[in-house]
């Protein structure tokens, strides 16, 4: 099931009202079989998997618990461990590793092949893959008490608005809350609301609408031209983050009606000042993961930082698909952070070289846009279909900018539809621009408040006017068919 | 805030939502009918067209049927509906339209595309896009929501999502007006026909005959079953159905011919003009007649046509 569906329009509503109309012990088991039926619509014989996952980890928990030391609990953690990579081994990365290693078998004149598999790769396999493993490692490391309720550890697993495409949670913020009993909240009501239409928002309103903009490009590497690739990645970082930010406000607003609150994914990134504060602020969730369980325990062994960022980004890259362009996504980012962390002083120094001391506000918008264009050029490894496409956009990119310019002012034979509006037309790009710049400046208003401050300085009536044009808006938008978040593949 | 005064504020909300959702839908309803060219749809719902005769296809039905010319020979009105780029489906839709709310549809005249009709085809398709702002209508209504897969009943609650696909359209006419004639395909006279005339200035078309090559023998099941719904609609409304062959600048196909008759059903009148008119001067491109032969053909149709009534 999808958020952007009218099938979740209804299935929500009715789990809310059920939960809140059940006695409060028998509410996991309600949340814990609609979270089954929302992960089997999809297709239901992957829940194995995820009760597989469940029980080894359940049950390594508890085992776990039970033993005083690091060293007897070590066997336990690492046989959680191994089963969860080990799955996710085989339904996520089997084939890309096999092929591989036949490409490397064909540059050898070997004829070796391994075999490929069928396999559909199980929604949200990486998400909860991670949560899993976090709560393995907390339990180990003696941070977290393990969980004795199966159904509520089932519950932590498969928790339905998180399932699958996060936020990745800890059990220390998530689990804990299954245990407290929640009576109805007008506030969080509306406040759940809000983040549900905000994020619908930023789905059906933007994401959707750019999608086949961007793929009008990057579908067609060998004829895109300079100013359609640049206005096509520009518009793909837009759309990344309208889609997942999208899914993560739902999540949140879904979970917060029913009194259970998830973590912030994103926080503002296009108004991050550096590239190492937006990877603060971009998947919050993931890099928090990524921090805990990696970076810390290398930097304590003594890992130059350098290191440790580069093999950050290059895991991250693999977690994020199989496929050479998101190792080459990894590692691009990995160099620029490490140049971002490196040289933060040398050109802190250089903006006040040119003046910029004194005007903050134009500073913090020439930063934000160095970071946006540094992050966005990313996008031609993690859209390309290939690691050649993505070669093939990279040397368009940087060639024929002057004609193809030419043509997009003349607009001979059409052009500027084709170069500039990416094969919308004139209306509907423009159309599209004024919603990213509406949500941009609203989201400019939370630099130092939250949404519901932000929402409730204003006045009433004009913010049901507001909450009614954006309802209108989603619904005027959703001509496109209900498209699956980008996330979900991952 | 008392729980009481929060339930009156979300239901004045909800007021709110349902006022503006129902003005909203009826102004971009409003405006994409005005800002589209082919109006045919919206004249047969309004009833503003009510013809003896209909004619339905693709664009071979709309370049190469002349109207006036078939009424002269049959004493019948005669009304043309063909839309370019149709597929057989979207005929079978028009085929409904005529149905619900014709008074009086004595015969359909259904052009047959050489391959089109029976096999899948690329550029021959649905054609939503004509039928969009049309969608208050019940009927049209279904059938797009079947089309794309939509959930009928919220195309019920809400008229904005109902009308959403024609929320550009409706810019396009604030911003530029009407929608601009396209000579070949929506540059209709009165009687819905769209005759193309060489214009004066314009380059004498040079094209070589029409090599045709079917990608696959394998026919497409869900047109073959329209096609045969199609006769089976007008057979049981006692609608008398001629199957017209048309002319093509290009070799008849004996394979196609043979697979279309076999899904005839008992009852239909055929026409086969496959082997006639083979002269490039009748025609506009290789699948399309320009409008002397449009004419001449129409004289042989309308002669057939004049047998069968008599």
């Amino acid at each position: 099931m999808i958020f952007n569906s009218l099938h979740y329009l209804i299935f929500l509503p009715l789990v809310t009202l059920l939960y809140y109309l059940l006695p409060v012990r028998f509410r996991w088991i309600l949340l814990l079989a609609a979270s089954y039926y929302f992960y089997m619509v999809w297709e239901p014989v992957y829940i194995l998997l995820i009760i597989l996952a469940t029980g080894v980890d359940y049950f390594c928990g508890i085992r776990m618990g039970a033993l005083a030391t690091r060293k007897e609990r070590k066997p336990y953690m690492l046989f959680s461990v191994i089963m969860g990579l080990g799955i996710l081994a085989i339904f996520k990365y089997y084939n890309f590793f096999a092929g591989s290693v036949n490409d490397l078998f064909t540059s050898m004149n070997m004829e070796y092949m391994l075999p490929a598999v069928s396999l559909l790769l199980p929604l949200g396999i990486s998400f909860y893959t991670f949560q899993t493993l976090s709560y393995t490692i907390d339990v180990y490391k003696g941070k977290a008490a393990p969980e004795k309720h199966l159904g509520l550890f089932a519950l932590y697993v498969m928790y339905f608005p998180q399932l699958v495409a996060g936020p990745i949670e800890r059990a220390k913020q998530l689990l804990t809350q299954f245990h407290f009993n929640y009576n109805f909240s007008w506030i969080n009501c509306t406040s759940g609301l809000r983040l549900i239409m905000l994020g619908l928002f930023k789905k059906i309103v933007i994401a959707d609408q750019i999608s086949p903009m961007v793929g009008h490009v990057f579908n067609n590497p060998e004829n895109a031209t300079s100013p359609s690739i640049y206005i096509a990645g520009m518009l793909f970082v837009v759309q990344v983050y309208c889609d997942f930010s999208g899914y993560s406000d739902i999540a949140r607003g879904s979970s917060r009606l029913l009194g259970i609150e998830l973590m912030e994914n994103f926080r503002l990134p296009f108004f991050a000042k550096s590239l190492s504060s937006f990877w603060g602020q971009w998947h919050i969730s993931l890099m928090n993961w990524f921090r805990d369980y990696i970076m810390f325990p290398l930097i304590k062994d003594g890992v130059k930082w350098p290191s440790v960022f580069l093999l950050v980004f290059l895991i991250s890259g693999f977690w994020h698909g199989a496929n050479w362009t998101f190792v080459a996504w990894g590692i691009y980012n990995g160099i620029m952070v490490v140049y971002s962390k490196a040289t933060l002083k040398w050109r802190s120094a250089f903006l006040d070289k040119i003046g910029l001391k004194n005007f903050t506000s134009l500073r913090h918008v020439i930063q934000s846009i160095c970071v946006i264009h540094i992050f966005g050029f990313s996008g031609v490894f993690f859209r390309a279909a290939t690691l050649s496409d993505s070669w093939i956009l990279i040397e368009n990119l940087f060639s024929d900018f002057t004609p193809a310019i030419r043509s997009i002012i003349n607009d001979t034979g059409n052009m500027r539809q084709e170069l500039l509006y990416l094969g919308k037309d004139a209306i509907s790009f423009y159309l599209i621009i004024g919603f990213i710049v509406l949500l941009e400046v609203f989201e400019w208003s939370l630099r130092n408040q939250s949404i519901d401050e932000s929402v409730n300085m204003i006045p009433t009536p004009l913010r049901y006017i507001m909450y009614a044009g954006v309802v209108i808006s989603i619904v005027l938008m959703s001509s496109v068919a209900e498209s699956p978040f980008i996330y979900f593949q991952f | 805030m008392s729980p009481k005064l929060r339930l009156i504020r979300y239901l004045l909300f909800f007021i709110l939502l349902v006022v503006a959702d129902r003005f909203i839908g009826a102004a971009i309803s409003k405006l994409a009918q005005a800002q589209i060219r082919d109006n045919r749809v919206g004249l047969l719902i309004d009833k503003k067209i009510d013809a003896d005769i209909y004619i339905i296809g693709s664009s071979r039905a709309l370049n190469n049927y002349n109207p006036a010319i078939i009424t002269q020979y049959t004493g019948k009105s005669c009304y043309n509906l063909g839309v370019s780029g149709s597929n057989v489906n979207f005929h079978e839709t028009m085929l409904d339209l005529v149905l619900q709310n014709s008074s009086k549809p004595g015969m359909i005249i259904y052009n047959i595309d050489d391959y089109g009709t029976l096999f899948t085809m690329e550029g021959v398709i649905y054609r939503k896009d004509v039928l969009y702002p049309y969608v208050d209508n019940d009927l049209v209504n279904k059938k797009v929501s079947h089309e794309l897969d939509r959930n009928i009943i919220a195309t019920k609650v809400s008229d904005s999502y109902r009308q959403n696909f024609n929320f550009i359209n409706a810019l396009k006419y604030l911003a530029y007006g009407r929608e601009a004639t396209d000579y070949t395909t929506t540059n209709f006279d009165s009687l819905g026909a769209n005759l193309l005339v060489q214009r004066p200035g314009d380059k004498i078309p040079v094209f070589g005959r029409r090599k045709f090559e079917l990608p696959t023998h394998q026919l497409d099941s869900v047109r073959v079953s329209a096609f045969r719904r199609i006769q089976q609609k007008c057979l049981s409304n006692n609608i008398q159905l001629v199957l017209v062959l048309p002319p093509l600048y290009t070799k008849p196909s004996a394979f196609f011919r043979q697979q279309v008759k076999k899904q005839g059903l008992p009852g239909a009148h055929w026409m086969d003009f496959a082997n006639q008119m083979q002269e490039a001067s009748y025609f506009y491109n290789t699948d399309h007649m320009n409008k002397v032969g449009a004419d001449i053909f129409s004289h042989k149709v309308g002669g057939k046509l004049k047998e069968i009534f008599r």
